[in-house]
Order: C-alpha cells, then structure tokens, then sequence
C-alpha cells in the first residue's frame, strides 16, 4: 500500500485497441486552431513525429492525409542557419531538427528538396563544442539528449562523418554514472532512464556500446519497473507510460529486453489507454496524449517482435501473434519502424547477451 | 516529503453525525492561494472518514500523495491525523492514541456531545503537530507503545473505497456545507491533471 | 470588453505590480505566483488578486492573455508587427508566468539581456517568482544558467551569487518533489562557481536535514554524492596517501543513513545510496572490505526479519531486500551464501 506505484484495476482496458488510437491521432492532427493546439506549437514539430511514427506503426497513416502540408511547414520552420524549429515563428532547435528529419525520413521526403540539408549539417556542426558536447540551439544549453539528436540526425542523412565523433562520445561517456551504470544530463547529474536512452543511442549509432558495463547499467534499467508492472525512469518515481519505452529500447540496445516482466508491463501499458476516446495517457485513468501514444505503441512492438517465444499461457501466445501482425516493428534506437531503417541501411550496434 | 499536515479530534455521534472537537493544521508547504481550499478539503476528509468507519477501529486510507489515520475508539471520540505519504504510518497511529488519552483525561467525557463544534477547551494539539513533523522525535514514544496491532488496521487504497455502495465522492463535495464555492472549483480542476514529460 | 483590450488591462496590472520598487528586495517580489481556478460563471472582478506580496491570477482569463501575446509575438517575430522592446518585455513576462515552457518567450527575453533592456539582477528575480509555480522548468533553469555565465563572463562574482542559487534551488526541489532539474542545477552551480571545503561542508549539512524530510527524494542524495567526489577529489590532492579521512566520512554517512532506516525501512532512495557508500568503501579501501560485508550481511539479516514482522509495508521492504542483495552478489561480487 505504501509503495510509489499505481493500482492496476480490472475495469482497465486489456485488449491493444488499434482502431481507436488511429482514430484519436488522425483526429488530433486535423485540430489546430484549438487552445490547447496553441498552447502546444512549441512542440509542434515533435507532435507530428509522434504521431506520424504512431501510425505508421499500426500502418493507418492514409487516415492522416496532410504530407503536402506538413512538408509545407517543414520548408517554412527551417531558418537561415538551416535549423528547424517546433513552428513557423519560433526559433531554431536540435529537437526540432531531428524531428524534422524524422518526419522527412518516414515521408521518404528527404530527398525532395523540402529543407536544405547542406544547412541542416551546417547547423549541427556548428552546435558542437570542443569538448565534444553539443548546444541544443544557439543559446548554449548542453544535454546529452542533444548529442543523441546531433548523432541521429546526422546518421539518417549518412553524414555522421562530419562532426568529431570521437570528442562527442567521450561527452557522452562523461555523463556515464559508474554507481549505477545509467547516464545524467551532464557530467556529474542523476541518472535517468531517459537520457540512459539518449546515451546508448548515440553509442550504438557510433558503434561504441562496448565502452559500457551493460550488465550494470541493465539491472537498474530493469528494477525501475514496478510491482503494477509499469517502469519508472528513476528510484522513487512513480509508473509512466513514456518509459516503457526508454527503458526497453534501451534493454533491447543492450541485448537484455527479457530481463523485463512482460506480461506484467504489457498489462500496464494496456491499461493505460482510453477506451472511449483512443489513445495512452501516462497512468491509467489520466488524459491521453499523441507522446504517450507512441511511446505505448512502440513498448508493445518490442515486446511482441523482440522479447521471444516464450508465453506463459496459449491465450497469451495467440493475443501475441495477433498483435505480431498489426504492429510493426520498431528500430530501437531511432524509435521508426524498422523496414525504414533497414532500406536506409543506417548502421547501429545492438549488444547480445 | 516527511511531513503532518492536520490532526482533528472528533466525536461520532450516535446518528452517526460527526463533530471535529479540535483541529490543528500546518499548510505552510501548500501554495499560499491553495491553503483555504487546503484546509477546508481536509476537514471535509476527516469527518467523511469517520462518518464511514465503525467503532471501534483503526484505519488508514491513501488518497494520491496523502496519507489519513484514524482511530475510533468505543466512547466514540475520534481523531484523524492526514499526513503525506512517507510519514512512517506507525509512528502518526501512536500519536493519535496519545493524543486521544490526553484529550480524555483533559476534557471530561460529559462534555463532548454537547461542546461547540471546535470549542474544546484543548490545547496542545498545534504543539504535538510541531514537535513530531520530525518521527525521529517520537520514537521513544513508539517503542514505549509497541502494543500497536498493526494487523488490525484496515486499509483503502483510495478514498473512494471507503464510501458505500452507491456514493460518489463528486457529489459529496458538490453537496457538501463545510466546503466553499472556490474549493469546489479547485477540486474539479485537480482532478484530471496530467503532466506531459516531453523529454524528446 | 474585448478580448484584446481585457488581456491589455490584465496585462497593465500586472506591469504595475511588478514594476513597483523592482530593487528593493533581495528576494523576489511578488513572493509566489499562481493561478487559481475559478468558473467562467463566477467572473466579475478583476482577475489579477495581489494578497500579502503574492500574486494570483483567475484562471477564466489566461487563455485569452494567452492568445492575445502569442499572436503578437509571433507576428512580431515574423516582422509582420513592430514592437518596441518595453512591449516585447511586459509581454513575454506574462505569458512566461502563464506557460514558463514556451521557449520563444525565453529567447526574446534573453535578447532582451544581451541588449540591456533587462537586467540580470531582475530577470533572476522573474526566474524565481516562476519557479514558485512552476518548479520543475527546464527552460528556467537554463534561462538561469545563461543569466549566470554572463555574471562570470563579466567578472561579477560575489559571495552571495552562489548562496542565494543554493537557496533557489533547494526552494524549486521542496516545490516539486524529485526535482531532476533543481537538483541538476545544484550541480551545475558547485561545477561552474567553484567549490571550496566551506561550500561543500555547509551543503552537505543543509542537505543532511533537508534528505530526512524528504526520505524519497533519491535526487538529493545523488546531491550528496556529487559532494563527496568533490570532498574526495580536495582530501586526494590534499595528501594522496591518506584517504582515512574519507574512510571515516563514509563510515559516518553509513550510520546516518542507518539511523533513517530504522524509520524507512522500504525506501528505494535508502537502498540506492548505501550501494553507493558500500561501493566507495570496497573501492577506496579493499582492507577493510570484510568489515563492511560482516556488518552488511547483518543488515540485511535484520531487515529480513524485520519485514516479516512489519505487516505494512513489507512486501515492498522485502522486495527491496530481494533487489539489493542481488546487486551485492553481481556488483561486488561477495558470496553471500556463504555466510
């Protein structure tokens, strides 16, 4: 009773309800002059990444019918410094950059001329510090999520080659914390399970994973899951949605995904969606968002493609070759489905145990 | 946070009407434009609590980050202590039965079922809610009371738990006297709020 | 009333407050900010309530003083509308005490900053009023963090830079429970003002207190560790042969960790940080290695039996037993069976 985790009630929704998410996102995408929708155009551009990734997942992303439009937007958010920003009159960001290229990626829009790319590296490039590090915008905030955004974006345009990769992953292992095995923001911070993710993506896209202690780092990453059977992103924190998937797509990277109860965690992120509206929320019973949506999907898909075989019950078995066959796979490290990744021939290292 | 928030004595009628006799309070960790709705949520609590609860009895709920004790005893004097969530739960049931031992012995049963609601002539309450915000303070007391049966307390996982079939705790707050048109407004605001944690 | 010439009105009001005596104080003036909720159908006073120095606005009008700025803002950002810097400044102050994650509005102001419109003094102060509403601000701290490099760019350093950004954030952690960015500020304060004994021996001993009424607040204990490795770092270069100093400051943070267990026996923070402790024991000083595993394995010999006495709360206090010994068995390597 006493414990910082959520009750998983009956009446929680158990079946994965693809339909009803698709639903909600095509919806949500086609509302924009609301409040809410203002209020949220700092993320904008990350917003349709989630989405878009979403419903390419459960392969519904005709219900979306707006490429032309946010290829539009995307020409109109990149700057003269060939950044791109959440929306047309914010500034230039690398979260929004990666996004940019994301949805550009999944669009097979990247080679369209829609942004300049030249600019796009330029930008990158000269976000990057001396020691290795990398601002998130002009402004000078360095976090190793921006390292992450530095390396993806530049490894989906096959052009890693042109910032100091050496430099940047010697960033990246300084945030490394050797008590835990996780990664902080900077040298010196917490660790959390989130920018653990953003870590081991940019040491698997470089090829550096073997710099890690994987066991270590693999056994906090599995105790932040929870006796509700959710996964929390650092000790004491209660459950949320958003990191069933930095926790397992960092497992998975590490080659230790089973070391997760999966049916408990499957559980949990059922129970997280709205059976009326479509849709996750971060805890069951709260409001649904486009972020926990992608986040719940792509925590199902690597537990129905990845974790194994091997089900408790035949119920179990045949809910998950059902599933098997309606969500794709999802790449681990760049978080879009895997056939993309693969016809891009993008290189990345996945630890086996 | 290790931290009490309000204790309240009370007594249960035989109707089964609850009067709070004494109540202390510290809202200090509370935004101070929250502190009125705070308070008078807390007294709506406590006396939903005992209205639900049998005597004699041991109780504690869990509501969100909150933690509520009561103990109900057979003269049917009361007490609520509402605590947040890491207040050693142990140490929040010695103190009410202290509590209550020195609430008896100060003021003469006789006068309970007549005394104004708040009126007892009771002080101290504010100093207990002073000295044990720190548990360490108590724990001479709870090892000189390790009789607690910790077996016997009940426990809910919500406040909705505790209501009877039928009962709904929107309506008990739309309907209720004790709590105020702006606390109503906060309750219906607080109750579906939800962070997004936007990392990427 | 309009709905642009309501958000003007509200808008003036609460330049005004801000705009009284902005110098006066060493800490922010208002106190606090926060909005308060209150239905459309009870609206009929001025939404802007100023009580004892602090500041609330009704929540019916922030989505009209919301939308009201932010178009003008982007417009002005896209020069399709001309705006002075004193407008630019009260407007982006709004909707940051409204939406303090709306980076554009943060750009502007410290464009602001660098153009001398603003102070830093008073942008630090409008940080905080922010922080006491919404204390778990990424963009705020940076904001902060940018205020502050330019102090040290400028050579502006006083003693009380550093105190009162200890106290602010210790102010944001008690706010929002598990405050990653407050305490990760912390950290970036001690790594980018220096650190001296007297800075990490009176924050080891506010956090001392501050750790025991927020038993789950992992984050500062993490804190705390960062100190040692500062303390470790100063003792090694003080004299590299002799590290019994820090043996016997571990020594003493295990007791006052043990004493919070006989509390808390089932919090995870508790566990975390004694492998921390158990860790820099076994690697500082290997010869004393069997001391610490003998009174280890007692520990958790008590806290097992323990667990099954305590009906409560032990099946988490169980588990977390379960977990720690795992980790001594993978991450130190004792053979616990053994004994």
């Amino acid at each position: 009773m006493l414990t910082k985790d959520v009750e998983i009630k009956d009446e929680y929704p158990k079946e994965f309800l693809l339909e009803k998410h698709a639903q909600y996102l095509a919806n949500y995408a086609k509302n924009k002059d609301g409040y809410e929708q203002i209020t949220l155009e700092y993320l904008r551009m990350s917003g349709i990444y989630w989405g878009l990734t979403a419903m390419d997942l459960i392969d519904r992303t005709s219900l979306l019918g707006h490429k032309s439009e946010i290829l539009e937007l995307i020409k109109q958010c990149q700057h003269e410094c060939g950044g791109i920003s959440s929306s047309v009159g914010h500034d230039p960001h690398i979260l929004h950059t990666l996004s940019a290229i994301q949805i550009l990626t999944i669009y097979d829009a990247i080679n369209d001329n829609v942004i300049d790319l030249n600019k796009v590296v330029t930008y990158i490039k000269s976000l990057q510090q001396k020691d290795g590090s990398f601002f998130g915008d002009k402004w000078g905030e360095i976090d190793v999520r921006f390292s992450f955004c530095a390396i993806a974006s530049l490894s989906l345009l096959n052009r890693l080659h042109e910032i100091d990769i050496n430099s940047a992953i010697s960033f990246v292992m300084k945030c490394n914390n050797l008590i835990d095995g996780g990664f902080g923001s900077r040298p010196g911070s917490e660790s959390h399970a989130g920018l653990v993710y953003c870590a081991l993506g940019a040491l698997s896209l470089t090829g550096q994973l073997d710099r890690i202690n994987a066991d270590l780092l693999g056994w906090w990453l599995c105790e932040r899951q929870l006796p509700s059977g959710g996964l929390n992103g650092r000790p004491e924190k209660l459950p949320d949605l958003c990191y069933s998937w930095w926790v397992l797509a960092s497992l998975q990277i590490l080659g230790r995904l089973h070391w997760i109860d999966r049916n408990k965690l499957m559980r949990f992120i059922t129970a997280c969606q709205d059976e009326e509206s479509g849709g996750f929320s971060d805890r069951p019973g709260n409001l649904v968002d486009p972020f926990h949506t992608l986040f719940g999907i792509a925590g199902i898909s690597l537990l129905i493609h990845e974790y194994g075989d091997s089900y408790d019950s035949e119920a179990t078995a045949v809910q998950m070759t059902k599933l098997k066959s309606c969500v794709k796979l999802i790449n681990p490290v760049l978080c879009m489905p895997q056939c993309l990744i693969d016809k891009l021939n993008i290189k990345m290292q996945l630890l086996k145990l | 946070m290790v931290k009490l928030f309000h204790i309240s004595i009370l007594y249960k009628h035989t109707n089964n009407d609850v009067k709070a006799l004494k109540t202390a309070s510290d809202l200090s960790s509370f935004g101070f434009f929250q502190r009125n709705s705070v308070a008078e949520f807390m007294n709506f609590t406590c006396k939903v609590l005992i209205e639900r609860s049998d005597i004699p009895s041991r109780v504690s709920v869990k509501e969100k980050d909150y933690l509520c004790h009561a103990y109900l005893r057979s003269d049917r004097l009361c007490a609520v202590i509402i605590s947040d969530q890491e207040y050693p739960h142990r140490v929040a049931h010695t103190l009410i039965t202290k509590i209550l031992d020195e609430f008896s012995t100060a003021i003469p049963s006789s006068s309970w079922l007549t005394l104004n609601e708040n009126g007892a002539p009771f002080t101290g309450l504010d100093a207990y809610l002073a000295k044990y915000q720190n548990p360490k303070e108590a724990d001479a007391m709870t090892k000189l009371q390790n009789d607690l049966d910790e077996t016997k307390i009940i426990l809910h996982n919500t406040i909705t738990a505790l209501l009877q079939r039928g009962e709904k705790l929107d309506e008990l707050v739309e309907k209720s006297r004790d709590l105020s048109a702006q606390s109503k407004v906060f309750y219906k605001t607080a109750r579906k709020t939800n962070q997004c944690c936007h990392l990427l | 009333m309009s709905d642009s010439s309501l958000a003007e009105r509200i808008i003036h009001d609460l330049t005004a407050i801000f705009n009284r005596n902005p110098n006066m104080y060493s800490h922010c003036e208002p106190l606090e900010f926060d909005v308060i909720p209150v239905d459309c159908k009870l609206q009929n006073k001025c939404p802007v309530l100023v009580v004892d120095h602090r500041l609330a606005l009704e929540s019916w009008c922030v989505q009209h003083v919301f939308t009201f700025i932010y178009a003008k803002i982007i417009d002005s950002r896209l020069n399709r509308l001309k705006l002075a810097n004193d407008k630019l400044k009260e407007w982006t102050r709004v909707i940051l005490l409204i939406n303090p994650d709306l980076t554009l509005a943060w750009n502007i102001r410290k464009e602001l900053v660098e153009s001398n419109c603003i102070s830093i003094a008073e942008e630090l102060k409008l940080s905080e009023v922010i922080l006491t509403r919404k204390a778990k601000s990424p963009d705020n701290f940076f904001h902060r963090q940018f205020l502050l490099k330019k102090l040290l760019k400028e050579n502006i350093i006083e003693e009380n830079i550093v105190s009162n950004e200890l106290r602010v954030s210790l102010d944001a952690a008690s706010r929002y429970q598990r405050n990653y960015y407050a305490w990760a500020h912390r950290i970036w304060v001690l790594q980018n003002f220096g650190t001296s004994l007297n800075i990490i021996n009176f924050d080891l001993n506010v956090t001392k207190h501050w750790v025991e009424s927020h038993i789950s607040d992992y984050s500062a204990f993490h804190y705390r560790q960062f100190l040692y490795s500062l303390l470790l770092d100063i003792i090694s270069a003080q004299n590299n042969d002799n590290l019994s100093e820090f043996v016997n400051i571990m020594q003493a943070e295990l007791d006052f960790l043990n004493g919070l267990f006989a509390i808390y026996p089932d919090h995870e923070s508790l566990f975390m940080h004694r492998r921390y402790i158990l860790q820099q024991m076994c690697n500082l000083f290997p010869e004393q290695v069997n001391k610490v595993k003998e009174n280890e394995v007692n520990f958790i010999d008590t806290s097992v039996s323990q667990s099954y006495s305590n009906s409560v709360s032990n099946q988490w206090q169980f588990e977390l037993i379960r977990k720690h010994t795992i980790w001594i068995k993978r991450v130190l390597k004792w053979d616990l069976d053994s004994e």
